[in-house]
């Protein structure tokens, strides 16, 4: 819920501000988006397993980000496709969190009822 | 407070990573379309097909001067071997301008004024002008012929045909008729495209002019004798 309404203020910001990227750093930019995508994941998840961390979030927001899009920038200066490693790890993770998030709603949901039921 | 904590993060986590989407994806890219009536339709379908040829042609000739430069490159070639291509691409420009002397197959074609008929008639279209002339070779060009000459005098891109009296003045020189042209080419296209009703050749024959063509496997064109002059030229810069 908090993460659509907040994808939407985003996007309608990004919009009105009309903030141009240049072509030649999108794909970096595109591995940072990657990266936030995985902390948000990862807050989520967190909050749900109530070991949410607000500052390992924000150092791992920023930090994620600006690792990878650097790690993307190398790669392309040493023609090692290093944000690959980005991709696999971030998107892998992201659908590690997302199979935990998935889990532990389920169960709540299955335990609410059940609670419902007894 | 732990959990408000997360949901607070997570809404600026989320609005921020929307802003980064929406800024990375190109909202601009979206198509432009415009509505032509069939005039503009045609001229942007020749503009489209000229600019595609253009290109087409832009890269043969890319190819062909990279491999020109790679092996200029590769270490094999020695100085004297790009000194050989370079005097090939200057023989071969020279040859094109009509600065070199030339062989090749082709026809010959004489042409001869009706004189006995003209002597009758007094009729000046039994006579060769210059007129007939130009049309004669405008129509030798268009058969695709790559060297020209008439009585010996080469014809290129500067070449004048003009009356002189009784004679034709062919690059600032008098020539008599008979005329005699030989045409290095492909023999049996051009032949059969000058000897064609509606060409130029077969009116002169209803004149009663005297028209041969002759094949020719080893014809021999000189060289263009005057200098080529070139005090206005300047290459254009792109």
């Amino acid at each position: 819920m908090y993460i659509i309404f907040g994808l939407l203020a985003g996007v309608i910001l990004g919009l009105v501000l009309k903030v141009n990227i240049p072509d030649q750093f999108s794909s970096y930019v595109s591995v940072a988006i990657l990266a936030c995508i995985d902390s948000v994941f990862g807050a989520v998840r967190g909050n749900l397993y109530k070991n949410f961390q607000a500052d390992i979030f924000i150092s791992g927001f920023f930090g994620n980000a600006i690792l990878a899009a650097a790690l993307a920038y190398l790669g392309d200066k040493l023609g090692v496709p290093i944000y690959l490693a980005a991709v696999l790890v971030f998107g892998g993770r992201i659908f590690d969190n997302f199979a935990n998030i998935r889990r532990k709603l389920i169960e709540n949901y299955k335990n609410s009822k059940s609670k419902d039921v007894i | 407070m732990v959990k408000n904590d997360a949901k607070y993060f997570i809404l600026i986590g989320s609005i921020v990573i929307g802003t980064l989407v929406s800024s990375n994806i190109d909202t601009s890219n979206t198509r432009n379309f415009k509505i032509l009536n069939a005039f503009q339709y045609k001229e942007a379908m020749n503009d489209s097909y000229s600019l595609k040829k253009e290109i087409g042609n832009l890269s043969e000739k890319y190819s062909k001067y990279k491999l020109q430069l790679d092996k200029y490159n590769d270490d094999d070639t020695s100085h004297s071997e790009v000194l050989k291509d370079i005097q090939k691409e200057l023989d071969f420009n020279n040859m094109i301008l009509g600065t070199t002397e030339v062989t090749g197959p082709g026809i010959e074609i004489t042409l001869k004024d009706a004189t006995e008929e003209y002597l009758q008639s007094n009729d000046i279209f039994n006579l060769i002008h210059d007129q007939d002339m130009i049309q004669v070779i405008n129509d030798i060009k268009n058969s695709g012929a790559e060297a020209i000459q008439i009585n010996g005098i080469r014809l290129i891109d500067r070449t004048e045909i003009y009356c002189n009296g009784v004679f034709l003045r062919i690059n600032g020189l008098k020539i008599a008729a008979p005329f005699k042209i030989s045409v290095i080419g492909n023999k049996g296209a051009m032949k059969k495209y000058l000897l064609s009703a509606d060409n130029y050749l077969a009116y002169l024959q209803v004149r009663d002019i005297f028209v041969s063509i002759e094949d020719n496997d080893n014809i021999k064109i000189p060289a263009y004798q005057r200098s080529v002059d070139s005090s206005y030229l300047k290459k254009a810069s792109n």
